[in-house]
């Protein structure tokens, strides 16, 4: 009896790594799934910045954006403009059952369709002068989210512009 | 013979459970590699168009209700393309969501670009899928934005899971992928 019982607890100790293993890959799927959306999420954010340089009619010209400063930003795909960062960092949102785009509540979304996840994915856009002539500028966006042990994550791209216009 | 029958009961109890944790795990860890797979495929597609697009030109986009009564629910979409020309090599690519397969798929022709819904072209043109046949493309959708005397900023969003997946992870069996690209050349020229 000794023997079976000892027997029975090796295996169900077996049993209970094995489950261990099966949840622990299945939760670091999640982990890889959502650094793979905020991958996308933070080089939209230079994107978004490249366009504003692309459009502006002179170099630096970014509109939002004061030159004198080094500063933190929001914007989304529905903004003509950096927006200072004011306060706390906000969500963005997420159109689940619509378009399935994230963005931020600026009153142009409808908040019937859009739902902030779990993840919570925010992100700051910094933009810098870099050194004294104006003629680099240095953009970096970092999305962050929670994690499933409720820790936050983050991830950050750089990219640097130069005055090919004026 | 009491015993024997206590040992076998027993046994047979453990081989079944046993079994069941195994196969769970195998399909577990089976559906693990489906959706990392499926994660990276989504990625690749969203990079491939990403630099397609990065290099066009006079985009528009278009889409086809299944309904045909041109409500915007999304629900109710059956095609949603993407289409703009090719600045080097002088083509019109068209991308377009394919519903009832749950694929994304591209042309790519000289002159006279399909029309989303297939139609169009010299009548030799297909759409062809652009991604791993063990993709799921559950949702696309693109966006034009700043279209016309400047440049326009082109917002991709991808739904994508495994194929036959039944284990979900984190409540999900997809991935929601958005990003924007702003293209090099100027629509005006």
């Amino acid at each position: 009896m000794v023997e079976a019982m000892v027997a029975m607890s090796i295996i169900v100790i077996g049993l209970l790594g094995v489950f261990a293993l099966s949840s622990s890959s299945i939760s670091l799927n999640r982990v890889a799934a959502d650094r793979y959306i905020a991958v996308n999420l933070a080089n939209e954010g230079i994107e978004l910045v490249a366009n504003l340089i692309d459009n502006g009619d002179t170099w630096n010209a970014i509109p939002g954006f004061d030159s004198s400063l080094t500063a933190d930003y929001e914007m989304d795909f529905n903004d003509i403009k950096v927006k200072p960062l004011d306060g706390a960092l906000r969500p963005l949102y997420f159109s689940k059952d619509g378009s399935g785009y994230y963005a931020y509540d600026d009153g142009d979304i409808n908040l019937s369709l859009y739902v902030i996840t779990t993840q919570d994915f925010t992100r700051i856009i910094r933009i810098e002068n870099v050194g004294p002539t104006l003629d680099h500028i240095k953009v970096t966006s970092t999305v962050s989210w929670n994690a499933k042990n409720g820790s936050r994550l983050d991830f950050g791209v750089e990219d640097h512009f130069y005055n090919f216009k004026d | 013979m009491i015993e024997l029958l206590i040992s076998i009961s027993v046994f047979a109890v453990i081989v079944a459970v046993v079994s069941g944790v195994f196969i769970t795990s195998l399909r577990s860890n089976r559906t693990s590699l489906a959706l990392i797979s499926a994660n990276s495929d989504g990625q690749l597609a969203m990079e491939q168009m990403t630099r397609m697009i990065r290099k066009g030109q006079n985009f528009t986009v278009e889409e086809v209700d299944a309904n045909n009564d041109f409500t915007p629910d999304y629900n109710e979409l059956k095609y949603k393309c993407l289409r703009f020309r090719y600045e080097y090599a002088g083509k019109f690519i068209t991308y377009r969501w394919n519903k009832d397969g749950k694929k994304l798929e591209a042309s790519i022709v000289d002159s006279d670009p399909l029309n989303c819904n297939g139609s169009g072209g010299n009548g030799t043109e297909v759409f062809n899928e652009i991604v791993s046949e063990n993709l799921r493309v559950d949702f696309a959708n693109f966006r034009i934005v700043g279209q016309g005397g400047s440049f326009p900023l082109i917002t991709i969003v991808l739904r994508v899971g495994a194929k036959n997946t039944l284990v979900t992870s984190g409540g999900q069996a997809f991935i929601n992928l958005q990003t924007s690209v702003s293209p090099r050349n100027d629509d005006r020229y």
